[in-house]
């Protein structure tokens, strides 16, 4: 596995670091020829196409779309120069590029918005821009000789920043290295951004601002490079004193820990014995304890009681239920009743089952994705291989599996590059139709009955072919080294390559995915679209979860123990002045909406009161459904925004919130009707010993946790004497609707 | 017979429509429904199943049951010894027709019944149903006593039952409850529990649910033994075996898959005894005859080597026919057959390793390669001795006979070199006619077993090899291949290529019902076999097994030109007894020095998949013809003195005679028309009404070839679309060759201006004599644009023709393509139509007035 290491760096966030390293390290020689004093004329790719791309004349919402603007067309960034040479000065003679009169070409004419431009004035008639354009064209517009050296890369000085306090400012230079060896300043034509406005802005000079404590990334981006830099932001008070209390329970808080202490953070205190209850039970197995288990953990003295009701949760079968469900979202998993594209509902069915047994028998996940990727044989009676029918929804296309590979196992999107070179990440069209060809030979054909279909690999096919020039591009590992194959089934080198140990994007990719699920966001967000200019908030321990969930085998129930034993989970939800605007470094719990169907099963386990489906026998929990429950009718799951599985974007199963949401719990028929329908009330109603008893059950279902005296008190007063059914049912509906219940905190 | 009111004769047009255009498209989107219109004669038989040596109290349900006569079974075996009256029905599973009727019928299982299913006909007076499928076996039968869901849905409840018995059960359809049937038997420790799932298989549903169940055994403790889905033998349909590890009460528990859709009772026969239940049987065939010793793979008790005596008759290459091995040892036997060939090839069984070209195991063909694809990689090669120019035919048998391999085969030459070559040969996946499948376009499992024939360019040493196609193996992945000398073969079916292949029409097109002293026409096609090319050859059609008083007709076919589908006529004597046989076709080759091999065969689906694709086919190899009581009208098809001209019209003209008393309204049409040759709608006959005439039309490009027609006359009291319950008469078949036209016209160009007259002239080309004077208009003229009085004549001498036509002021101004003539010659006492000709013509504007000066 050297070849890996070689391949992809320690991870593609770090390899930014290395590269920058690799570049020279003398200072710029061969500066640009400034048009006047030489009488070399601009060149096109090093002064001119720079400008389309600082000017934004190349991006993607204006000429390099793929249909172009206005009836003119760049490549994308600029990432095909002889075709943007060809249709700008010869697609229409004499228009675009004059060079009999070099101030009436239309480039000039619209850039400086004498003519009208739907793209506006882009720069002014006296500006450096307009000056190295209008040379160019004087010059003759000149295309570049072949041996017109390359950019083969930039770098950025400086490498971090440290501010104190805010409104400082510090500017970044850009220098762009070439292939014949020279280095420039392209400062002036490099495009800058910031991840986070808040904490460091940049401006279109390079110019960094610090805003609020915290720690983020700004970019600076020039032909297809893509280089950032660090940016910590702290406040000017020296204080800070970290709380002798927070001790890290394992590498995970230390990873956390020390960032926030570098951003000089105070971490919340540990949430209480019932907020942790709640919250790790709907995190775990997506439904509350049990009013009994409420009450024996609340009441328990045992100090280790929080590590053995993780254990008792890991081994529940809901746990199982749960991480399927979430997996079939991700896979796309969606059962039909017509054959014709083989997911018809037997093999949904079959598939959801398997991925059920997987995390009951708790298989390790390198081993689990790798089933996957090498499936074949029939989609009903080999479950895994639905992997290639469900992905693909519809006809196969081998770049569409590609691309979903990437983005789940990887959690990198390289879908950009199909088109052309990544513009935001390190991915080439060579890496992606190399990658492709990986599933070129995977076939489908029917089989022994209408609903089946088998999966094979045919090795005769052929690879993919590059788009630009029709080569064919053989399986190669993306960014890397070309396997050797002899007629294999490629996908099981590649499978070897992704699960492998030494992969740096695998193992903390799938552990960044389970890590968000107990935080609501991933130390990369979103989990599965990790590039230079999304790094993770917190390296290190984006790095270290990698490393953990490799240590452990791949054991994702052993990484959840140690994720959700650790002290970073088990912080409060209230915040400190330190901590008050931090939504990335864990420094305290976020407040998070539960998820569509944990939401519905909530309510359901509360209430006692199963849920039908439509077209569908049988009560089963909205996360045991094969089919996403909203496919059966449930407007709470639409509501909630239950992924309809239409995308593998892990974020699909939307968590926002929205009115439509809180008009639902307050009228809609799923609260109301499981309310009235619940035996639990009726039975605590006849049963309980006190109205303060029956009170006190509701929250233990409800909260977990007891009313406080103030809310016995409006119970009592808003109450008859002695209350009647209708007012513990209007508790279980205040309860449901009240933001404590519907998020985790 | 009843009548029914008849709808207008408009009304009657738009239900044609609408069944033959709207209600397939609809069907792909709610068939349950949309389908719901059609209409059976029998759509259901329960029980779905009997013991050998007894007698079963049996329902028909269906549609115009009455006068039943005989129940007669493809294998023979079962009786009806009596019938009650049919009475009306409503029972939900089936899809309601007209009139659904249940015809009680005491039917009788001979002790040497043979085994499995069989395809049961029900003849009444008048008609001859659709199949319907049956079951047999030796175990007594016990009925599952849960009339609503839950009462035997957990081990707690499950319903006691003798080990060794068969179970009619029955999931309950609808509700929000799930239904789950469990059983419950003891067994002693190290016996054999075998259970075996007849539920697809049986073919009750065919629309609304898949019946696609599975099973769970648990111990005596409680703890899940084993469980089954979908088997490689049976598809969907489960079975299990294992050895018991304690004395006790085990249950065994029925359900549908979770996605099942629960709309429909869905009957089942659940096997339970302590019978042998493989997996597989290897080798999968032997020679005629033979005392085979076979290895019975994956069995409850393990690998079992039994001794089998093969039947005496060979199985044909088709996969369509099986021999039906039913193993069976001291404890009983399996009640479902394990597929097997039966080929005059001598065995060779593989010795592994056999991987490469190498270790490749020699054979000299005509053999039957045997071996298993048993372990990750394997690759079995075999080599031969080939010679140039001397075809071969390789057959593979694994899908086909219920094993989970998926075979591709290839042909290298043997030596090193060749095993980096692309193969000389290979093959994969077979097309329906290289697997001697032609009676429908279902594609059946065994559609995944390659077939080839093998033309050698040089002699020598060559390896074949075999391996799954997806990489995957097993201990039953067992395969046979059988490798002979080329031998052309064909085949004939019924043509329905027009028709979907769906549960409504493969039944409704499954038999032949004679009245007698009348006539019954049916269309078969010819269908060329692996590697086999007709070429100019003639075939003439043979029927065998004929009843005595029945004759058969046919024309020759001639593939070459165009006529690989004739007419095939069954005539019965007014004094042919009523009842029941099966018969084949043969096709013989007229001029051939070589042999043919023949085959015929008819397919049909017993259930329809959501979204309208037909499955589970069915074959039968003998045709069921059957005798029924005479019709009440007899045509008569007036031989036509002059043929069918290209681009021509010709009426053929009809007598009908009516049974005295019988005057209902009857429709006539041709169902068999020649290649390029259209009719019009049918020809409705009002009542009472003795002749009408039918127009045909011959397409100018149509086959000069001497067809051979008859009429379908077709009474209007049952389903319009379906033909259930109506009476159908053929007439004789008459000669009706297409020829060539009398004349051909070649147009010169012409115009005409606005409010002028003008002349369209046209060179006469003579092709065929005719006497005296011929007809002659145009046709094509555009708006405004009239033919003069009086039309032009033609005679035999005449070499032009001219047409004087006339421009009204308004007539469209433009240039008009495809002008042509209609020809009517009067030949043989009738007129004979036909068209010619593609004239250019302009018309102008008005000429302009001249300006005063």
């Amino acid at each position: 596995m050297r070849s890996l290491r070689r391949i992809i760096p320690q991870a593609a966030f770090l390899a930014l670091c290395l590269f920058a390293r690799g570049l020279h390290a003398q200072p710029p020689t061969n500066p640009p020829a400034s048009p006047d004093s030489t009488p070399t004329p601009p060149s096109f790719r090093h002064d001119v196409m720079p400008i389309f791309f600082r000017a934004n004349c190349n991006s993607g919402g204006c000429h390099g779309a793929a249909a172009g603007k206005d009836g003119f067309r760049l490549s994308l960034f600029g990432y095909d120069a002889a075709g943007d040479y060809f249709r700008l000065t010869q697609q229409m003679l004499g228009r675009r590029i004059n060079v009999a009169a070099p101030e009436q070409s239309l480039l000039l004419l619209k850039a400086i918005g004498d003519v009208p431009h739907t793209g506006g004035t882009l720069f002014k008639k006296n500006s450096e821009h307009y000056r190295v354009l209008l040379e160019w064209i004087r010059r003759g517009a000149p295309d570049d000789e072949e041996s017109v050296a390359e950019v083969t890369g930039i770098r950025v000085e400086p490498e971090k920043l440290l501010f104190r306090g805010t409104q400082q400012q510090k500017p970044l230079k850009v220098w762009a290295t070439y292939s014949d060896g020279t280095t420039r300043d392209m400062t002036a034509l490099a495009l800058f951004f910031s991840n986070n406005k808040t904490t460091a802005d940049i401006s279109e000079q390079g110019v960094v601002t610090s805003g609020r404590r915290g720690a983020t990334d700004v970019f600076a981006r020039f032909s297809r490079f893509t280089v950032g830099v660090s940016v910590t932001v702290l406040p000017t008070d020296d204080s800070f004193q970290w709380p002798e209390d927070a001790r890290a329970h394992n590498s995970l808080d230390e990873a956390v820990f020390q960032k926030l202490r570098s951003l000089r953070i105070t971490p919340s205190p540990l949430a209480d014995d019932g907020d942790f209850l709640r919250r790790v039970s709907l995190d775990l197995i997506g439904v509350p304890p049990t009013e009994a288990e409420t009450r024996a953990f609340l009441e328990s003295t045992d100090p280790a009681k929080r590590e053995r009701l993780v254990d008792r949760l890991l081994e529940r079968p809901e746990y199982a239920d749960l991480w399927a469900n979430r997996w079939s979202d991700w896979v796309k998993l969606l059962g039909d009743t017509f054959s014709g594209n083989a997911t018809d509902t037997k093999n949904a069915t079959g598939y959801h089952q398997w991925l059920v047994e997987q995390f009951q028998h708790n298989v390790p996940l390198d081993r689990f994705v790798k089933a996957q990727l090498t499936s074949r044989g029939s989609t009903i009676s080999d479950p895994p291989s639905n992997f290639f029918t469900m992905i693909p929804a519809g006809k196969y296309d081998p770049k569409e599996m590609a691309q979903n590979v990437a983005q789940i196992s990887m959690g990198i999107r390289i879908q950009c590059a199909e088109c052309h070179n990544h513009p935001f990440d390190r991915w080439t069209q060579d890496d992606y139709y190399g990658f492709v060809s990986f599933f070129t030979g995977v076939q489908r054909k029917k089989g022994s009955e209408p609903r089946e279909f088998y999966i094979y690999h045919d090795s005769a096919l052929p690879p993919a072919k590059h788009q630009l020039d029709q080569r064919p591009m053989p399986p190669k590992f993306l960014g890397g080294a070309q396997p050797a194959l002899q007629g294999k089934d490629p996908r099981f080198a590649l499978a070897d390559w992704i699960t492998s140990p030494d992969n740096p994007l695998f193992a903390p990719s799938m552990a960044n995915r389970i890590w968000a699920q107990f935080f609501g966001r991933g130390v990369v967000d979103p989990v599965d679209d990790l590039r230079i200019t999304n790094p993770p908030s917190n390296p290190e321990l984006f790095a270290e979860l990698g490393r953990r969930l490799v240590a452990l085998g791949f054991d994702q129930k052993k990484l959840i123990r140690e994720i959700v034993t650790s002290r970073t989970y088990q912080l409060s939800s209230a915040v400190n002045a330190s901590n008050r605007d931090d939504d990335r470094q864990f420094s305290h719990a976020l407040v998070r909406r539960l998820p569509a169907v944990t939401a519905l099963d909530t309510i359901t386990a509360v209430t006692g009161v199963e849920t039908t489906w439509k077209n569908l026998p049988g009560n089963y929990r909205a996360a045991q459904m094969v089919n996403p429950g909203v496919r059966n009718g449930s407007y709470f799951l639409a509501c909630f925004g239950q992924s309809e599985r239409t995308s593998t974007d892990a974020g699909s199963d939307n968590r926002e919130v929205s009115l439509s949401q809180t008009l639902h719990l307050l009228n809609g028929d799923t609260v109301r009707d499981k309310i009235r329908q619940s035996t639990v009330l009726r039975d605590l109603f006849q049963t309980a010993s006190s109205p303060e008893k029956a009170l006190e059950s509701l929250y233990l279902r409800a909260l977990c946790r007891r009313p406080s005296p103030g809310e016995r008190e409006v119970f009592t007063r808003v109450s008859q004497s002695p209350p009647v059914r209708a007012d513990y049912e209007r508790v279980w509906w205040a309860l449901f609707n009240s933001t404590e219940f519907l998020f985790q905190h | 017979m009843k009548s029914v009111a008849l709808p207008s004769r408009r009304l009657r047009h738009c239900w044609r429509f609408l069944s033959v255009l709207v209600l397939p498209l609809l069907a792909l989107f709610d068939p349950p429904q949309t389908l719901g219109f059609n209409q059976y004669v029998v759509e259901c038989l329960l029980p779905r199943g009997g013991r050998i040596g007894t007698q079963v109290e049996a329902t028909f349900i269906g549609n115009y049951l009455e006068n039943p006569r005989e129940v007669v079974s493809n294998r023979g075996g079962i009786r009806a010894l009596s019938f009650q009256t049919p009475e009306p029905h409503s029972e939900r599973f089936m899809v309601p027709g007209p009139r659904p009727e249940a015809l009680r019928a005491t039917l009788e299982i001979a002790p040497d019944c043979p085994p499995g299913a069989h395809l049961l006909f029900l003849r009444t007076e008048c008609f001859l149903s659709d199949p319907v499928l049956f079951f047999v076996g030796d175990m007594p039968v016990v009925k599952e006593t849960e009339t609503r869901t839950g009462e035997n849905d957990t081990p707690q409840k499950a319903q006691a039952i003798p080990l060794n018995s068969t179970v009619h059960g029955q999931i309950l359809e609808g509700g929000r409850e799930v239904d789950r049937d469990c059983f419950t038997v003891e067994v002693r420790k190290g016996d054999r529990l075998s259970v075996d799932l007849e539920a697809v298989r049986l073919g009750t549903l065919h629309y609304k649910g898949e019946n696609d169940c599975q099973l769970r055994v648990f111990g005596p403790d409680g703890h899940l033994l084993a469980s089954s889905d979908d088997t490689a033998l049976y598809v969907q349909d489960p079975f299990l075996s294992l050895e018991a590890p304690k004395d006790g009460r085990y249950v065994i528990e029925v359900s549908q898959h979770r996605g099942a859709l629960f709309t429909q009772l869905a009957h089942y026969l659940l096997h339970v005894g302590s019978f042998p239940r493989p997996k597989a049987v290897y080798p999968l065939g032997g020679r005629p005859g033979e005392l085979l010793p076979v290895q019975l793979l994956e069995d409850g008790k393990g690998t079992l080597p039994l001794k089998l005596r093969l039947p005496a008759e060979a199985t044909p290459p088709s996969p369509i026919t099986v021999f039906e091995y039913f193993p069976e040892d001291t404890r009983g036997r399996c009640p479902s057959a394990l597929p097997m060939r039966i080929s005059a090839h001598p065995n060779q069984l593989e010795n592994e390793p056999n991987d490469t070209w190498q270790t490749a195991q020699a054979f000299e063909f005509p053999a039957a390669l045997n071996g298993v694809i048993g372990s990750e990689g394997d690759v079995d090669v075999w080599r031969f001795h080939a010679t140039k120019g001397e075809a071969i035919d390789i057959r593979v048998f694994a899908r086909t006979l219920g094993t989970p391999l998926d075979p591709k085969i290839w042909i290298r030459p043997a030596r090193a070199e060749a095993e980096e070559e692309k193969p000389l040969a290979a093959a994969d996946d077979a097309l329906l006619p290289e697997r001697g499948i032609f009676s429908h376009t279902i594609p059946p499992k065994g559609l995944l077993d390659p077939a080839m024939t093998f033309m050698p360019k040089e002699t020598g040493e060559y390896v074949l090899g075999i391996e799954d196609t997806r990489g995957l193996s097993g201990a039953t992945f067992v395969y046979r291949i059988e490798v002979q000398p080329h031998r052309e073969s064909v085949c004939l079916y019924p043509s329905r290529n027009k028709r979907p292949a769906t549960y409504d029409w493969t039944t409704r097109e499954a038999v032949l019902q004679i009245p007698r002293g009348g006539r019954w026409t049916t269309n078969i096609s010819l269908g060329e076999g692996l590697g086999t090319q007709f070429g100019a050859e003639t075939f003439r059609i043979e029927a065998v097994g004929l009843p005595p008083g029945v004759t058969m007709e046919a024309p020759l076919l001639h593939p070459a030109q165009g006529a690989k589908e004739v007419p095939v006529q069954f005539v019965a004597a007014p004094g042919a007894q009523p009842g029941v046989s099966f018969i084949q076709l043969v096709a013989h080759p007229v001029q051939a020095q070589h042999p043919v091999d023949s085959s015929c065969q008819r397919g049909f689906v017993f259930s329809n998949r959501r979204g309208g694709l037909g499955w589970l086919p069915v074959w039968i190899e003998d045709f069921p013809l059957a005798v029924v009581e005479a019709s009440p009208f007899v045509l008569d098809l007036e031989q036509p003195k002059i043929g069918l001209t290209r681009a021509g019209e010709l009426d053929l003209h009809v007598r009908i005679q009516r049974q005295p008393g019988w005057n209902a309204p009857l429709e006539l049409k041709l169902d068999y028309l020649p290649t390029g040759v259209e009719q019009g709608p049918p020809v409705e006959v009002p009542a009472g009404q003795t002749e009408a005439t039918i127009a045909l039309r011959a397409a100018a490009d149509a086959p000069l070839h001497p067809w051979k027609v008859c009429v379908i006359g077709t009474t209007l009291d049952g389903h319009s679309l379906y033909g259930t319950g109506c009476r159908l008469v053929s007439s004789a078949l008459v000669n009706l060759p297409v020829t060539e036209p009398f004349v051909t016209l070649d147009f010169q160009r012409s115009s005409v201006r606005r409010g002028d007259s003008g002349e369209i002239t046209a060179h006469l080309k003579h092709l065929k004599p005719f006497s005296g004077k011929a007809r002659a208009s145009l046709i094509g003229l555009p708006a405004g644009v009239q033919l003069l009085e009086p039309f032009p004549e033609i005679s035999q001498t005449d070499t032009s023709c001219t047409f004087r036509i006339q421009a009204t002021p308004e007539a469209l101004l433009g240039q008009y393509k495809q002008i042509q003539a209609e020809i009517a010659v009067h030949e043989g006492g009738q007129w004979i139509r036909q068209q010619t000709g593609s004239g250019i013509l302009r018309v102008d504007p008005a000429r302009a007035s001249a300006s005063p000066q």
